[in-house]
């Protein structure tokens, strides 16, 4: 009985290459290191994906980062969409978010970041909310290294399959393995850009957005 | 002229209201239930596993408790009664506008004009239902009402007797619905059940017992009919109960939750009504209260819907005292009106949003998750949380998206406490400040801002200096000086 004809040996690339297209599913969710380059419509770009997202922010330097939410939670409306505003360290101030009050906007405050996951489980479950924002921009280092990254793995893939998203704040040097996107606000902002060059005629500048720097390898990767 | 009548029964009425709302399906104890009759106390009806073990209508509690010494005892329990009285008219509601109420446990529905194949379906299902509910039911169908409460009687669960006189085989004539000295003369006769009695003629019948005689022959022979009086009784749609013994768990206070739901869903049903509010309230035994509203995205009446934000509600109440009371209130409303319009955003999940609003208050408490809103005032952190509604208005008109700014507006994040911080200051003016989740050198600096309110209330009363502080390095806060200890305390950033 002549041997079984064996295939040439390929290369580890190619191999790789081979299951990826032969299990496109499995490799559709994996983290991306690289991050995008935010246009100056990223109010519409951001919406328009759904999952888990994460925008990175310095809050304590005035980034504009609650502005930028500002603006995606009056879009979601103008679409029809409810958001839901999650924050785990009761930091939102509504008098200057929203001064005429928010109908569309369900504000789940305080209690912590365990709490502020559980109640987005069952915001997601729930499918009626198109934005759920994860307001974790003033939460601490440590709190967030204690925070499971299966729980971030399983709230991208509750948002991915409802086709909502999830948008989680963060401080700068965090980066969520679990979500799809990667957003950073670079930088701090004094004065002259949150409220204009004179007080009778305030002008701020638009929210200045800069890709991120991608370094994975120089941030703390906590999910 | 004879119809088509159905006849709804409770076996035993007084009894399974009772053990309806305290046992659980398919617990089955031996029960009775008491009456004072002449200065004693008399069993006035016993469930299946009591009869079993000797108990009877009539006997002695000495005796009764002799016979079956696990016998749980109970009185007449009128809340009980009304809620399972509430779903026996549902029923019949159901099946017709027009139906009476013969008396406690059993009512007569008139089926005119309803198609033969419908009402036997429905009324075919109707035990199984009830069943679900805690409730055993027998259903008679007949041509007239008279003959259709004997069908109840001897159906199990369901029969009908339009012209079978084998219905009245084996029936003692003793049996309440005659009168007594009827019941006597036939039993002189020697008749042994009802058969042999609606198998004479007519005429022997006239002769021998009168007219009051022919008139239960020609009831039970199905010759006379008579027209129903119909009841319309007062919408109240609230249950209630008394927890006796007190409840301490979640677990059988959501049992006799879903047990008056059952029978405000029916009183709603019966006024063709639906709800799109629930009000839960309860006491304690130290006479603590505590009330829950839900307020449903859509208005409807589907059980498991309504049950849902009920028990996500009601599975986080922390009482100090177990319950020793508890209702069920609905807010009912006309389905009709309740209809949305075309360019109104409706919810894509209705059912959830009320059950996830539910359990996020009950986690949450309503001063933690809501939509916000600013008080009519002028304090700094002056909010309140509504409960976000149902319905929008349409995109862009209202709400957030028709109040933002074309430019952004300088928001604010609180740091909820605001800590206390160490503020140096040059004259009026601060120029460093320690403490806080930031500090260092001021850079730049706005304000003061000096605001106070409430003033002519002790206990309201605020005042406060605000100046905007910008450090070196970049970010911009908030820092501000209270009234009366002028304390300074870092009261949020910019962003």
């Amino acid at each position: 009985m002549p041997p079984a004809k064996s295939s040439p040996p390929e290369s580890f690339a190619a191999a790789c290459a081979r299951v990826r297209r032969t299990f496109p599913g499995a490799f559709a969710e994996s983290p991306r290191v690289e991050t995008e380059k935010i246009a100056p419509g990223w109010v519409g770009e951001c919406l328009a994906g759904s999952g888990l997202a994460q925008l990175a922010a310095d809050a304590l330097g005035s980034p504009g980062a609650l502005e930028l939410w500002r603006r995606l939670a009056a879009e979601c409306q103008r679409r029809g969409e409810r958001v839901a505003w999650l924050d785990p360290v009761a930091c939102l101030d509504p008098r200057s978010a929203f001064p005429e009050g928010a109908e569309a906007v369900l504000w789940v405050r305080g209690r912590g970041w365990e709490k502020a996951l559980e109640a987005a489980e069952w915001i997601l479950r729930d499918g009626n909310f198109g934005l759920i924002c994860w307001d974790g921009f003033l939460l601490g280092r440590a709190e967030w290294r204690r925070i499971p990254a299966p729980r971030w793995y399983r709230l991208q893939r509750l948002a991915a399959r409802r086709g909502l998203l999830l948008l989680a704040g963060t401080p700068p040097g965090v980066v969520l393995g679990a979500a799809s996107r990667r957003w950073e606000l670079p930088g701090r902002r004094g004065m002259d850009a949150l409220f204009g060059a004179g007080e009778e005629a305030p002008a701020p500048e638009p929210v200045p957005l800069d890709r991120a720097d991608g370094g994975a390898g120089s941030a703390e990767r906590v999910g | 002229m004879a119809g088509d009548y159905a006849v709804l029964e409770v076996p035993d009425f007084p009894l399974a209201a009772l053990l309806r709302r305290r046992e659980a399906e398919g617990v089955s104890r031996p029960a009775a239930r008491l009456e004072e009759r002449t200065g004693q106390s008399l069993v006035a009806e016993a469930n299946g596993p009591a009869r079993e073990c000797g108990v009877e209508r009539g006997q002695r509690v000495g005796r009764a408790l002799a016979l079956c010494p696990r016998l749980a005892l109970h009185e007449r329990d009128a809340a009980a009664e009304a809620g399972a009285r509430a779903l026996l008219t549902g029923w019949a509601a159901r099946l017709s506008p027009c139906w009476e109420e013969v008396r406690e446990g059993v009512v007569a529905v008139d089926l005119a004009g309803r198609s033969r194949a419908a009402f036997v379906a429905e009324t075919w299902a109707l035990p199984a239902e009830a069943a679900e509910a805690g409730l055993s039911l027998r259903v008679g169908l007949a041509d007239t009402p008279e003959r259709a409460a004997w069908a109840a009687r001897a159906a199990a669960p369901w029969k009908e007797a339009r012209t079978n006189p084998d219905l009245y085989a084996g029936v003692s004539p003793a049996v309440p619905l005659l009168p007594a000295q009827l019941v006597r003369r036939m039993e002189d006769w020697g008749l042994e059940d009802l058969l042999a009695f609606v198998r004479l003629s007519r005429e022997a019948v006239g002769r021998r017992l009168g007219s009051e005689g022919l008139r239960c022959w020609d009831e039970l022979r199905g010759r006379r009919t008579r027209p129903l009086r119909g009841v319309v009784p007062a919408p109240a749609f609230r249950a209630e109960m008394v927890l006796d013994p007190p409840v301490e768990t979640a677990e059988p206070a959501l049992f006799v939750l879903r047990r008056l739901l059952e029978e405000v869903r029916a009183l709603l049903e019966r006024e063709c009504r639906a709800t799109r509010e629930l009000v839960v309230s309860w006491r304690t035994i130290d006479r603590g209260e505590g009330e829950r509203r839900i307020e449903l995205a859509e208005a409807g009446l589907r059980g498991d819907r309504l049950f849902a934000p009920l028990e996500a509600v009601f599975g986080s109440v922390r009482t100090g005292a177990p319950l020793g009371y508890l209702a069920l209130e609905a807010v009912p409303v006309v389905v009709g009106a309740e209809q949305g319009e075309l360019f109104v955003q409706a919810l894509r999940y209705p059912d959830r949003f009320a059950e996830t609003l539910a359990r996020l208050e009950g986690e949450w408490g309503s001063v933690r998750c809501g939509s916000p809103r600013p008080t009519p005032d002028h304090r700094p952190d002056g909010f309140s949380l509504v409960p976000p509604p149902a319905v929008l208005p349409a995109g862009g008109e209202a709400g957030l998206a028709g109040t933002l700014p074309e430019r952004p507006r300088e928001g604010l994040r609180r740091f909820r406490p605001a800590p206390r911080v160490r503020v140096r200051l040059e004259g009026e003016r601060p120029v460093q400040w320690e403490g806080g989740p930031r500090e260092g050198r001021i850079h730049r600096l706005r304000g003061p801002w000096v605001a106070s309110g409430h003033w002519w209330e002790e206990e309201t009363r605020w005042g406060a200096i605000e100046w905007d502080a910008q450090l070196e390095g970049g970010g911009v806060f908030r820092l501000v000086c209270r009234a009366p200890g002028r304390d300074w305390f870092l009261e949020g950033v910019y962003d």
